[in-house]
């Protein structure tokens, strides 16, 4: 191979290399990815059975592993209620300033745990204290020897019991809210993401077909529009190539896509997505462009009336899945009601850094592929 | 039991099948299928090319 003309497919090779090993290799980081029971009733006392997974205190290789110290149990919205000054309680932690910096929460101290075991166990007093709380979907988090802490949100509904009054029991504490302000940074490990778990990986496979789809069309549209300046059929022949194995891509996102739902929203195909609508209207375009282009036999016919329709559906494409599913308010997807995808919230350093070689990788490979097609066809034109 | 409580276990049990790297790599599988079988295409092209070239 020429690697001046190559150098696209070495780098194709060798980047979906990397991203393949490190991105099937790396172990997760530790998370909590269950709780029992997930509805408590306030004024008793409960033991709380917490599952974790990759936690390291059960590594045998981690001798100095940061191991669990407490379980705590907040909820965002009860944090913010003013209930009463915080020095009336008995912090847990250091006292806090003042209660805006702390969030009130139920803690389990002197909670048990092994070595070789998935679960955290603690027992809780889950009695209100001195003021009324709403019944409410909390947060669990184990706190962690170095300070830090793994979390489920929305993990458990507590609400009032019969048996509870006010002013029982100690109940609420204060803690310094320093919750989910792990700042991301690079570690070798992949992050512990709810639901996704382990599949979070997909996250190098299924996207970046979509990715080399939108690459492969926005190459094929300037090949369409330069066909219609200089009416020269080897452009219109790379545009179609182009578009053919887009086509593959999207397909292969669209089967990839389902399956990682079925898993993680339990639907092959959620309705109500409106990023999946989108794409099935895209795709359908795009099929009808096949269809258009073996309806004409006449080349230069051919070549200009597909040109001018590719050019035309490339930005309704664009805007029904890029654009559309952000302007809803309601989408599955990363990236719905006004927000960017893949900001910082979406994405750590560890899972960029395999990431962005992954979309690199995969959009090399189908121009790849795209270019073989494209030389099929210009052989095929000149022997017929 | 109550209908809450039946439900309060299955969750839990949902929650706790958390172990879906087998989705991985099913994903990865279904692109080295369609891939594969696109190229199985571009091969059946060429060979039909080298057979008019004869």
């Amino acid at each position: 191979m020429n690697l001046k003309r190559d150098w696209y497919k070495w780098a194709a090779a060798i980047l979906l290399l990397y991203v393949l090993l490190g991105g099937l290799a790396l172990p997760l980081r530790p998370g909590i990815v269950g709780i029992s029971p997930i509805r408590i009733e306030t004024g008793k006392t409960v033991e709380v059975q917490v599952k974790v997974s990759n936690s390291q205190w059960t590594d045998p290789t981690q001798i100095s592993a940061p191991y669990p110290k407490s379980l705590v149990f907040v909820s965002e919205k009860v944090g913010r209620l003013p209930v009463k000054a915080p020095q009336e309680f008995t912090p847990v932690n250091n006292t806090p300033k003042d209660s805006f910096n702390s969030v009130l929460a139920w803690v389990a101290n002197g909670i048990t745990y092994s070595s070789t075991s998935m679960y955290v166990y603690g027992k809780c007093d889950f009695s209100m204290g001195d003021s009324p709380i709403p019944n409410e979907i909390y947060s669990v988090f184990i706190e962690l020897s170095n300070g830090k802490y793994l979390g489920l949100p929305d993990a458990v509904f507590i609400y009032r019991g019969n048996s509870d009054t006010i002013g029982s029991g100690k109940g609420l504490t204060y803690l310094k809210s320093s919750f989910n302000n792990n700042t991301p940074r690079f570690e070798m490990r992949l992050p512990n993401r709810t639901v996704l778990n382990e599949s979070v990986r997909n996250l190098f496979y299924h996207v970046p077909m979509w990715f080399a789809m939108i690459a492969l069309l926005s190459i094929s549209v300037f090949y369409a529009i330069n066909y219609l300046r200089f009416q020269r059929l080897e452009d219109d022949a790379r545009a179609d190539s182009l578009i053919k194995v887009a086509l593959l891509a999207g397909i292969l996102g669209c089967l990839t896509g389902a399956i990682w739902a079925r898993v993680t929203w339990h639907s092959w195909w959620p309705r109500e997505d409106p990023k999946l609508n989108g794409v099935a209207i895209g795709m359908m375009m795009y099929f009808a462009y096949l269809l258009l282009r073996s309806t004409l036999s006449d080349p230069y016919q051919r070549a200009r009336i597909t040109s001018v329709y590719s050019i035309f559906i490339y930005p309704i494409f664009i805007a029904l899945i890029l654009i559309m599913p952000k302007l809803s308010p309601n989408s599955l997807h990363p990236g719905a009601g006004g927000t960017v995808g893949f900001s910082k919230y979406d994405l750590d350093s560890t899972m960029r850094v395999f990431f962005y070689p992954a979309i690199l990788g995969w959009i090399f490979l189908f121009y790849w592929i795209s270019n073989l097609h494209l030389r099929i066809t210009k052989q095929t034109e000149k022997y017929q | 039991m109550n209908t809450l409580d039946t439900l309060d276990s299955q969750t839990a049990e949902a929650l706790s099948q958390h172990n879906n790297f087998n989705v991985v790599y099913c994903v990865l599988l279904v692109i080295f299928i369609g891939i594969l079988l696109y190229l199985v295409r571009l091969e059946r092209k060429i060979a039909r090319l080298e057979k008019s070239q004869s």
